[in-house]
């Protein structure tokens, strides 16, 4: 009661109107002059990859006038699923709103929304809707020069409308408790639902508020809240037939249910910017809402009902030239809790921190940074997984040019994930370090090359003694460099190289003949060649290298030696053509041949040929029309060996084509 | 600016050197370790899943074949049948599977993973570094959380990639439903995600 009084204290005694990112209600920005119309805008795009087909539409409309704002929308999204015609999903919206400056400082908003969302797959079809409708009266004041104060008041009206059928014989199991003329349960019957439906309606009648608070330039305060309340009425209605029998009964399960809703925000936050250029800010948040809903999987009325608060800081100081700090912090509850589904209960402690310094030299030479966070979460109130993990993450980079040409630049980070639950059968660290440095050499912009080193480390263990037999360390050391060279103005060649060698030891000694390391060579080669002004050319050379095998120990305990047990040979060639016959249109052709050659107690040899083609558009079309897409068509097949070698062929059609026109 | 670049490496050799970042020993003791295959092809990567989903010994096998750009999509209908505000389909990264195959395999009692058949053709990219499966799946399993459902059956297409350490690990799972009425791995793996 005090801190609340304190509260309303600094929030009467304050003078300033100040718009934060957060508004409540509709900004002002909204009402322009002269009037602006947003032309009507059409999007239609279609996307079929190997597996789904989607086909999606929208229509935009706004209007702004100097008292009246009006904007509308449209969408709608069908997505098919290829080759299996009973199963796709279809869902859209629309919206519209009215925004009228019935005076100076009173809005008068109407706001209608539809939603739908179906499904339909072989066992069931279903489908949501729900539909909004908000009134709202707005009015704002500025009592002093540095206070503004903004009240809404608000009217939804709402109903959800959900069905799911089912066919005979793919029912959902129903217990109907049997009541006699008393109301007393003298036992249960099962059926089986094929038809559900629910309804629900009610009026959501809501308070929102916000006061902004300047007194000093160098000091905001804004607080908001927001409160409502609604009574849904939900009517169940569940149709079936009892177990063996296919004859649709109206064995109903009707049902009414209304219970609150109540919804209540508040939020502050206080922005300080103080001398030598500190800037922070306090945030505050607290948060209760009620959701009633039709849980569809178990039919029956839900409640769930989540009360969460937060805290957060930020700090940010910059130190002397070219130093920053920055700190932030954040503290958090979220207690989410539900009426039947006990299982899904829970309450989350979070606590954050980082603290991170940045450089940057006044002539932007040199930069670095380093980063220390950590993050605690805890989790209790749970049937299972109560516990804490702890994150710790430090990371520190850097980079410097010493010359025109020549540029360094490296990068650390260590880190470690603790997780102990209250079963501590599943009690685990996760440790990760990583490093990598290296520098680039910048001849000119068609010439330039970069090479870097790295050496990152993974151990994850898990501490009971029943996980704990497979704890390993996988360390990767790694060598990756490009360069790339303009021979001449039309022709480039670009080259990556990759050394990588990954070793995995086991923690336990008696894991020792499980220890295994690899290596890999990769160079890929990038040849790419304008013709002439309609036409590329692209030849593609990708090579791999690898060999894998134990790297243990032998019986008498000597060093580990490398035994390896086989040898990959990949090497793929492609050649793309390009081709751009008219404006805005390309066409292309790829073909690749990929030799596999697996060498371990035999060799064996797999050639695989891929031929694309394709052709991409982007040109405007109808005056002021776009049109973007591109379709391909990809064939591929691996050669056979044996006449019984699988062929793994591949036919497939891609596309995806977007067009927009303004009306 | 000499002094603060010397704190700045003061201090990172100060919380990095006073144990921080140091993992716990494990327990004594020792249980059966389980064979983990090296990923060094998608067959392996799907040799592990079918052996070590949901086994509490190789949940750390499991976890290693998801790339750490690991994502999980549901099945439309699944995500569809979720409370207003329930988020527990969204941003179904590495570390949230790695979590949710924890809690199935530390509360189940038995369980079987099968992919009895592929129900598309392989998609397989032309510098063969990712390859696009396409399966029928079917899970039985055991467990308090998600009785009394024993049986989980749909279709999974499953894209591997290939890092450049040559390893391949799973990048992306989208869960679909094959039509039998049975529950989706999306909605067993929906059950065990509380509180993260």
């Amino acid at each position: 009661m005090r801190i609340a009084c304190a509260i309303l204290l600094i929030l009467c005694s304050a003078p300033a109107w100040a718009q934060t990112d957060e508004t409540v209600g509709t900004s002002d920005t909204v009402f322009v002059a002269p009037s602006t119309r947003v032309p009507i805008s059409y999007i239609t795009s279609y996307d079929r990859d190997v597996s789904t087909g989607t086909w999606s539409q929208s229509l935009n409309y706004s209007l702004y006038k100097p008292r009246v704002a009006v904007s509308t929308s449209g969408s709608y999204s069908i997505v098919d699923q290829l080759g299996r015609a009973s199963q796709g999903s279809g869902g859209g919206s629309f919206a519209g709103r009215l925004d009228i400056r019935a005076a100076k400082n009173w809005i008068v908003t109407a706001d209608g929304r539809y939603n739908k969302n179906a499904t339909r797959d072989i066992v069931s079809n279903s489908t949501q809707r729900q539909n909004r409708l908000k009134v709202s009266s707005q009015y704002s004041v500025a009592p002093w020069k540095s206070v503004g104060i903004r009240a809404i008041l608000s009217s939804e009206f709402q109903e959800d409308h959900s069905l799911a059928l089912r066919p005979p014989g793919q029912g959902i199991a129903r217990v109907l408790v049997l009541t006699n003329a008393l109301g007393d349960s003298v036992g249960v019957d099962t059926f089986y639902v094929t038809r559900d439906s629910t309804l629900t309606t009610g009026r959501q009648d809501g308070l929102s508020g916000q006061v902004d608070w300047k007194p000093k330039s160098w000091f905001t305060m804004t607080t908001s809240a927001q409160g409502n309340r609604l009574k849904p009425t939900t009517t169940s209605h569940l149709g079936g037939n009892e177990l063996n029998s296919t004859t649709f009964e109206q064995r109903l399960d009707q049902t009414k249910s209304g219970e609150p809703n109540d919804n209540l925000l508040y939020q502050t936050k206080m922005t300080y910017a103080g001398p030598r250029g500190l800037a922070t800010w306090v945030s505050l948040k607290r948060t209760r809402t009620d959701q009633s809903y039709y849980d569809r999987t178990a039919l029956r009325q839900d409640l769930f009902s989540v009360d969460q608060r937060s805290g957060t800081m930020h700090v940010e100081q910059p130190i002397r030239q070219g130093f920053v700090l920055n700190l932030d912090g954040t503290l958090s509850r979220f207690l989410g809790q539900y009426k039947f589904r006990n299982n899904r209960n829970s309450l989350l402690n979070t606590k954050s921190g980082k603290a991170a310094m940045m450089y940057f030299s006044p002539r932007g030479t040199s930069r670095g940074s380093v980063e220390f966070d950590v993050d605690s979460n805890r989790n209790s109130r749970q049937q299972t997984g109560n516990g804490t993990n702890v994150t710790r993450f430090l990371q520190a980079t850097g980079a410097h040019r010493l010359s025109s040409k020549l540029s360094l630049d490296a990068v650390g980070t260590a880190s470690l994930t603790t997780f102990q639950y209250v079963d501590s059968v599943l009690d685990q660290d996760n440790q990760r370090v990583y490093a990598n440095g290296g520098g680039g050499y910048r001849v000119s912009d068609r010439c330039s090359t970069l090479v870097h080193f790295s050496v990152s480390r993974g151990h994850s263990v898990a501490l009971d003694a029943s996980r704990s037999a497979n704890n390993n360390v996988q360390t990767t050391y790694q060598m990756d460099s490009s360069m790339k060279l303009g021979v001449t103005p039309r022709i480039t060649i670009s080259q990556l190289y990759l050394l990588n060698a990954v070793y995995q030891i086991y923690d336990f000694a008696a894991a020792e003949s499980k220890n295994v390391l690899s290596r890999i060579r990769r160079i890929d080669t990038y040849v790419s060649d304008s013709l002439f002004t309609f036409a590329t050319l692209q030849l593609n050379h990708n090579f791999l290298f690898r060999d894998f095998g134990t790297f243990s120990r032998p019986p008498g305990g000597a060093d580990r030696l490398y035994r390896v047990f086989s040898h990959t040979y990949v090497q793929t060639v492609s050649a793309t053509i390009n081709v751009r016959p008219a404006y805005g249109m390309l066409l292309f052709a790829t073909q690749s041949l990929s030799n596999t050659r697996v060498t371990q107690t035999e060799t064996t040899v797999n050639n695989r040929w891929n031929l694309s083609l394709g052709a991409t558009v982007q040109r405007t079309i109808m005056g002021n029309g776009d049109l973007n897409g591109t379709v391909q068509h990809i064939e591929a097949y691996d050669e056979r060996m044996l006449p019984t070698d699988p062929r793994n062929s591949q036919s497939d059609w891609i596309v995806g084509v977007t067009l927009v026109k303004y009306f | 600016m000499r002094l603060q670049r010397t704190l700045s490496i003061l201090l990172l050799v100060s919380i990095a050197g006073c144990g921080l970042f140091k993992p716990r020993d494990p327990r004594p003791g020792g249980g059966p370790a389980v064979n983990c295959l090296t990923p060094n092809s998608p067959d392996n990567v799907v040799a592990n899943l079918l052996a070590h989903y949901g086994e509490l010994a190789g949940t750390t096998c499991y976890t290693d074949m998801l790339d750490a750009a690991f994502a999980f999509h549901p099945d439309v209908t699944d995500s569809n049948e979720l409370a207003p505000g329930d988020t527990s389909f969204v941003h179904w990264t590495h570390d949230v599977e790695s979590r949710d195959a924890r809690n199935v395999a530390a509360d189940d009692t038995s369980h079987q993973v099968t992919f009895p058949s592929e129900y598309a053709s392989r998609v397989i990219s032309g510098d063969l570094r990712t390859e696009i499966r396409f399966y029928n799946y079917r899970v039985i399993l055991h467990a308090s959380q998600v009785a009394p459902d024993t049986l989980f059956q749909g279709l999974a297409d499953i894209t591997f990639f290939q890092g450049n350490d040559a390893q391949w690990h799973i990048t992306s799972w989208v869960d679909k439903r094959d039509g039998s009425g049975s529950r989706t791995w999306g909605y067993l793996r929906r059950i065990y995600r509380v509180g993260f």
